[in-house]
């Protein structure tokens, strides 16, 4: 029967990704376990009803594994439950992870179980069978004893992998990235996942700045459309006219809510950190979960002020304002980009939040949307007349120098797609 | 340290548990300027995060058994924040929970039960800001609550045999009073019976930053909230001199070697001032003629940078040199905070008791 198999394990076992040993292994693995733990409690009570229930006593939800969780879920709501939960966790604790989940079966067979039928073939069967059996056998064990193969039978008591099992692992080994990573069969994701699927990417590097795209399925993190960061400036202390053209660094103050991303957010960036001090190499495995961060935000209400707004009380600052908590981090925070613009591949982040930038002004799905439509033509016209995307645009140049325009453009079509590198090449050149 | 203690409930989960430092950073960015506007100090403090584990009906002796897990954190946590209602049920032993935070349909401030000192409903219109602002106005006010001024008549108070659940009851009791006589709330329904935070009766929205109008309002409600039910626990001039060259307000004068010794911005010392000095001042009939809040401005570098503005509000000794004390009524030192603001004056806001008659000693 198919199931939802998956891995989740911590990248930080990997001595590459941490090698000043600023995460401490043994607790980060014991914080693993309770997360995993309190995954699978939220998932039992999230169970709609006895029959769900019973069902995840009988067969369980980890299977297997004292460092990697190797899990399996039946159902895809509960699944994409687990996920959701074990992510969030694992972030609020600043622990790297990364999770693979795909179709399939973990094995629950032995090897006893497992060759069964071509022992007894050997055994007693007819004479064609009964030779492919013995050479089957050989080939396996090197022996053809039934006796000694009992015996190798007794010493290896591991479960067999399947090939889902086997294919799983090679998934986990080939995802160069943080977050979740869902092979969920070609066709349909979002009927069988659920809502917030999208297409995502890691970079594998070619050469020095070369790199490639690899494309999977990732989960959004929830939309919270008042998760949105508003900049104010005290009245008290300036005294600067209201005519005082662009953004004033001094003494605005950042609205960001407690219980939004914002901390979630900072925490990846310290990750970031922490990895780059090792190895600025390291730094293209956070490209994937800092997309997702990008792909989540609310740029709904996204506004910019060219100049000061708002009477006595409360002055809005000029310059973005209502932007997601990610947008800033990955944008105008001068810590921030001090790292980001050296990590090859951040082209991915850039050109999603271009992509979500659009998404928002023309009130279209994105373009790494899982079941995508393309662009009319009205709202082309739209988005190019839209001062967001010209104030965008000056942003992103701003903060990633010349070169990002090329890079974007270069990109994916889940990432941005060719409609929309055509507009955002109209808004760069437009007078 | 003080912590929240907030429900995962998954995809809902109301707050991550890693948002202290956010919520430090806008308290401290807020009383920083409000202890320039007030006077009225506080004590910055970490503030931490914990999982609760969700359960379908989850109650506050659950609570406590997972909170009693961790070493130190049960005494300290003020807040529990969940999706679904908490019940309550009567412990041997309460711990000191201010509030639990909770989804309904209202946005409402509820009396509490056995063990939670209220509750606080929130609807889903503008969660997010909602819950940000409550936790927000709890720790803030826990600051000022610690800061020396106001901790020392909390130490009268309870010296004089009552309880600290007297207390929030009693700052209960002042919020309906104010709401009664026209402080608005942002609540639907506004019902504290053991603990309010004045911090939410001064907000006018929902953001994090203050405005200059809701610090005021917030140095008044302390203010006023002590002077109606506490004026009784006011400290002494004695009192007052001890807290003003205690260790509470010091920083020594000792060089930064290795990072050591007073950072930028933290108060300079004031163990130099004579206990005689004062007592002299704070027994003064001329100036403290009622109990009351008082605001000490100590000039900090009394040859230093902007002696010539400041010539005009401190008086002069015989010699011509200034006095580096003045003794303020709340109007006063309104004139006192641009030297505040440019780091001149250190302010220390004071609760005392009327001057003994028979005037200085």
């Amino acid at each position: 029967m198919t199931a939802y198999i998956g891995i989740a394990d911590l990248t930080v076992r990997l001595s590459s990704m941490n090698p000043l040993n600023l995460i401490d292994v043994n607790g980060a693995n014991a914080k693993l376990e309770q997360r995993t733990i309190t995954a699978c409690r939220h998932v039992y009570d999230k169970a709609r009803d006895d029959t769900e229930k019973r069902a995840l006593e009988r067969f369980g939800i980890v299977r297997e594994g004292a460092a990697a969780k190797y899990f399996e879920l039946k159902d895809p709501a509960l699944c994409r439950e687990f996920l959701i939960k074990l992510r969030s966790a694992l972030l609020q604790d600043a622990l790297p992870f990364k999770i693979c989940v795909r179709l399939g079966e973990l094995t629950r067979t032995t090897l006893r179980d497992q060759w069964k039928d071509v022992m007894s073939a050997a055994k007693s069967g007819e004479e064609p069978a009964k030779s492919a059996a013995l050479k089957a056998l050989s080939d396996q064990f090197g022996v053809v004893d039934a006796t000694r193969i009992e015996t190798l039978f007794d010493l290896y008591r591991a479960s067999s992998l399947q090939d889902d099992g086997a294919q799983l692992s090679l998934d986990f080994e080939a995802f160069k990235g943080l977050g979740i990573a869902l092979d969920v069969g070609p066709s349909d994701p979002i009927h069988t996942i659920g809502a917030g699927t999208f297409r995502n990417h890691y970079p594998v590097r070619r050469r020095m700045n070369a790199f490639d795209p690899v494309e999977y399925f990732d989960l959004l993190f929830v939309d919270e459309p008042d998760d949105i960061v508003e900049r104010f400036i005290g009245t008290e202390f300036t005294n600067g006219s209201d005519e005082e053209e662009g953004p004033t660094s001094d003494g605005v103050t950042e609205e960001v809510m407690p219980a939004g991303m914002g901390s979630i957010i900072d925490q990846v960036f310290l990750l970031l950190s922490r990895s780059v001090a090792a190895d600025p190499a390291h730094a293209g495995f956070y490209i994937s979960i800092l997309t997702t961060l990008v792909r989540s935000g609310s740029y709904r209400a996204l506004t910019y002020l060219s100049r000061p707004e708002g009477g006595s009380g409360r002055r809005r600052a000029s310059g973005w304002q209502k932007a997601p908590p990610i947008f800033g981090a990955v944008l105008t925070r001068r810590k921030n980009l001090a790292i980001l613009t050296k990590i090859v591949g951040i082209e991915l982040v850039v050109g999603s939040l271009v992509d979500e930038v659009y998404s928002a002004v023309a009130g279209q799905p994105s373009s790494a949307a899982a079941v995508r439509t393309g662009d009319n033509a009205g709202e082309v016209e739209a988005v190019k007349a839209d001062d967001r995307m010209q104030r965008l645009v000056k942003t992103i140049h701003a903060a990633y120098g010349p070169t990002w325009l090329r890079k974007v453009l270069n990109l994916p079509e889940a990432v941005l797609s060719p409609e929309r590198k055509r507009v955002l090449l109209a808004v760069v050149t437009a007078p | 340290m003080r912590h929240y203690a907030t429900v995962d409930g998954g995809e809902d989960n109301p707050l991550p548990a890693s948002s202290g430092s956010i919520l430090k950073k806008t308290a401290t960015d807020n009383l920083r300027k409000l202890r320039i506007e007030s006077g009225l100090d506080y004590v910055g403090f970490e503030i931490g995060g914990r999982h609760l584990d969700y359960a379908p009906d989850l109650n506050l002796a659950d609570i406590r058994r997972q909170l009693d897990a961790h070493a130190g954190v049960l005494d300290k946590t003020r807040v529990v924040v969940a999706c679904d209602p908490i019940v309550d049920v009567a412990l041997e032993v309460g711990f000191n929970l201010f509030l639990s935070v909770q989804f309904g349909e209202d946005y409402e401030w509820k009396p509490g039960g056995a063990n939670s000192a209220g509750t606080v409903v929130i609807d889903p219109d503008h969660r997010l800001q909602k819950i940000s602002a409550i936790l927000l106005d709890v720790f803030q006010d826990v600051m000022i609550a610690n800061s020396p001024s106001i901790a020392s008549v909390i130490a009268n108070y309870r010296a004089s045999g009552r309880s600290m659940k007297d207390f929030y009851a009693l700052k209960a009791e002042f919020a309906r009073e104010a709401v009664a006589a026209g402080a608005g709330t942002l609540f639907e329904r506004y019902e504290p019976t053991q603990y309010a935070a004045f911090s939410a009766l001064a907000r006018k929205d929902l953001y994090q930053s203050m405005t200059q109008g809701e610090r005021s309002g917030l140095a008044r409600c302390w203010i006023e909230f002590l002077n109606a039910k506490l004026v009784d626990c006011f400290l002494t001039a004695e009192q007052a001199a001890r807290l003003v060259r205690s260790e509470a307000f010091r920083t020594t004068t000792a060089p930064r070697v290795d990072g050591s010794g007073p950072k930028t911005n933290e108060r300079t010392r004031r163990g130099f001032l004579r206990e005689r000095d004062l007592v002299a001042l704070f027994r003064d009939r001329q100036v403290v003629h009622e109990a009351g809040s008082y605001v000490l401005c100590i000039v900090n570098r009394p040859n230093g940078p902007g002696i010539d503005q400041m010539s005009a509000f401190f008086d002069r000794s015989p010699g011509g040199a200034i006095r580096p004390l003045k003794l303020c009524s709340g109007r006063q030192y309104d004139k006192m905070k641009d030297f505040v603001r440019e780091g001149w004056v250190t302010p220390v806001r004071l609760f005392l008791q009327e001057a003994p008659r028979g005037g200085r000693p």
